[in-house]
């Protein structure tokens, strides 16, 4: 293209920089195999790659990255090469002498023999001081319905920890009776997996510096209860009808996201010591409910004397809501519900937004899964499609500052008329004809800002066994 | 409303002697700098032996464009895309040598920002080549013989098809 009779630089600029600066090159290459072909560059990037401390294996993502799109690809092969790379990636990483930022295992385990290999991937990089652990191992045999995979009992000691999500695993044995040494944990995500109270207080209790916490679906337990913990911030609680109360003392708690996955509405709460608890958000889900809604009871908010920033889901068959609160300023509706049938009482709110949408909708619901797998299975339908939605591990949860945002990037589209509405200190209810119709214009644009997350969440959780069919 | 309060003037002055006035609130978002001037070690001007003068240069456009504040939130949204804009052609330099130049001087200055701007567009360009492809671009010399070469290729042979 170009006939230059320039100087041509010859320079090997990239490998002079130093390594933790390609380190930071490499992490935003997502692909694995472009992290492969990169360590065969010269002995040097054989050096600088295996000392690259993310390590992130996510199976879907693997899969997609060596899978032809179209042609016919066996599953189970590309997961005994998925297992081969964890192993050696691994074992090659940690044969340096160098701490593992990131450890992401996220896989369903057909094989007894790839569970090993994972137990050993495990062992091996607890010990590198690792500070961001993500696991999420389904096992799915064929034949006899088998327990989870145990996490070893040297988690417990892995006191570099600062993030921890785990998925469908068993908790380690001993967590009651060693020494827990979560020291530095700041973050803690539990997913589908059976604790009782017991083991929760003892999570939280061996985490001082703890600041988020998320159980999701996790079963075994009737009480959720948190007593004096001081840096608890974020706390969020995905629960069906066995949990019976929330019970939660923790001074410096601001966000509080509760998921009724049954559509069951709250259990009682109390929340009353929570004097900082500013933002809550409560989404129901009603399409793994048999009961019907006839009115959701939004008892538990004039509870809340400091609660300022409301984000509510009512289920889809929710036809009566009412709510009064002093101190809401921001309220976000997400429902169905008619706006005949919404009475709200908030003589201090600020921002207002409804979005009539069924936010259940938005994304391919959880019921649907099996109605993809058939699909793909005529070959209709890319079966990756399904590992894309489960991909979606983002766990993370609007910070104060990002829900300011959140608020803000709403506030140019509604502050006018939100303060002509507003008036004086009279009640704002989207009663009127023509509030109906601006409302509904916004509708894409940030309504979905917590309940889509939540949702996609959600999804990720009950489709962990939704395997990519094979093409076969 | 004009802004027109002079903002304190900083001095900074590239390895091979040039000299560049910017705002002291432009040149913040060095947190090198900024520490310096937190030290009150600003008050002649500042040298920085590693940067040189064009690439100093090219930095200095970079965050005065990153300092633009939007009037109002309506221009919040065309700003943002007006950014993105920028980043995509600023990163666009005709020499390879200049952006290895930046991805240093991100990092000596301490520009979050632009340390990520630049190690993203050099990632970018080795997306999807090949081993060769790769070598061949940035002059890496290829020092592994043939047989280590290609037991270290066995251990993954799937990424190379």
């Amino acid at each position: 293209m170009e006939d230059n009779n320039q100087m041509i630089d010859t320079t090997d600029w990239i490998s002079r920089l130093p390594d933790f600066i390609v380190h930071h090159i490499l992490s935003f290459l997502e692909s694995p195999p472009d992290l492969v072909r990169c360590s065969v560059l010269s002995k040097k990037w054989f050096d600088i790659t295996a000392s690259f401390p993310i390590l992130d294996f996510k199976f879907s993502k693997f899969l997609k990255a060596i899978r032809a799109p179209g042609i016919p690809f066996d599953i189970e092969y590309g997961r005994v090469l998925f297992l081969k790379y964890v192993a050696y990636t691994t074992s090659r990483f940690c044969d340096q002498d160098v701490s593992a930022h990131t450890f992401n295992l996220y896989t369903v385990i057909k094989e007894p023999i790839q569970l090993d290999t994972v137990d050993r991937c495990v062992g091996l990089i607890l010990k590198k001081g690792v500070k961001v652990f993500n696991i999420r191992i389904f096992i799915n045999y064929s034949a006899e319905p088998v327990l989870g995979y145990r996490l070893p009992n040297t988690l417990l000691s892995a006191s570099s920890l600062t993030s921890l999500t785990i998925s469908k695993c068993e908790m380690p044995s001993s967590l009651m009776v060693d020494v827990v040494m979560f020291k530095s944990m700041k973050r803690l995500h539990i997913y589908n997996i059976l604790v009782d109270e017991e083991m929760i207080k003892r999570l939280i209790n061996s985490c001082p510096l703890l600041e988020e916490f998320g159980v999701h679906f996790c079963s075994g337990f009737e009480r959720f209860c948190i007593y004096g913990h001081q840096n608890l911030q974020t706390l969020q609680i995905y629960y069906d009808r066995r949990l019976e109360i929330i019970d939660v003392e923790a001074p410096n708690l601001s966000n509080l996201r509760l998921l009724d996955w049954e559509g069951i509405g709250t259990p009682p709460m109390s929340l009353a010591l929570c004097k900082k608890l500013k933002t809550l958000s409560y989404y129901s889900y009603d399409f793994a409910s048999i009961i019907p809604h006839p009115e959701v009871c939004t008892d538990f908010i004039s509870n809340l004397p400091f609660l300022e920033n409301l984000f509510l889901g009512t289920p889809n068959k929710c036809n009566n809501l009412k709510l009064s609160s002093n101190s809401l300023k921001t309220l976000v509706l997400n429902s169905l519900c008619d706006l005949e049938k919404i009475e709200i009482n908030a003589p201090n709110l600020l921002f207002f937004k409804y979005s009539p949408k069924s936010y259940t909708m938005q994304l391919i619901s959880a019921r649907s899964r099996r109605d993809l797998v058939e699909i793909s299975d005529l070959g209709l339908l890319d079966p990756i499609l399904l590992r894309d939605v489960e991909e979606n591990d983002d766990w993370t949860i609007p910070t104060e500052t990002e829900l300011q945002d959140f608020v803000n990037a709403g506030d140019d589209l509604l502050w006018s008329d939100v303060r002509e509405a507003m008036g004086g200190n009279e009640e704002i209810g989207p009663s009127t004809r023509s509030k109906r119709e601006r409302y509904t214009d916004y509708d894409d644009e940030t309504n979905v800002g917590v309940g889509l997350e939540e949702q996609v969440n959600a999804l990720d959780d009950v489709d962990s066994d939704a395997e990519p069919v094979d093409c076969n | 409303m004009s802004s027109s309060s002079s903002s304190k003037m900083i001095e900074l002055r590239s390895s091979d002697g040039e000299t560049f006035h910017v705002e002291e609130t432009v040149v913040l978002q060095s947190e090198t700098i900024k520490q310096m001037i937190d030290d009150d070690c600003a008050n002649a001007a500042i040298p920085l032996p590693n940067v040189t003068s064009m690439t100093l240069a090219k930095v200095i456009e970079y965050i005065k464009k990153h300092a633009e504040k939007p009037k109002d939130d309506d221009d919040k949204k065309v700003a943002e895309e007006d950014l993105k804009k920028f980043d995509a052609e600023f990163v666009k330099v005709d020499q390879e040598s200049m952006l290895f130049d930046l991805v240093r001087a991100a990092n000596y200055l301490n520009i979050k920002s632009l340390l990520d701007l630049t190690c993203q567009a050099v990632a970018d360009s080795i997306k999807d080549l090949s081993v060769e492809e790769v070598r061949k671009k940035f002059n890496i010399q290829n020092d592994f013989t043939p047989e280590e070469e290609a037991k270290v290729r066995k251990e993954n042979a799937w990424a190379f098809d």
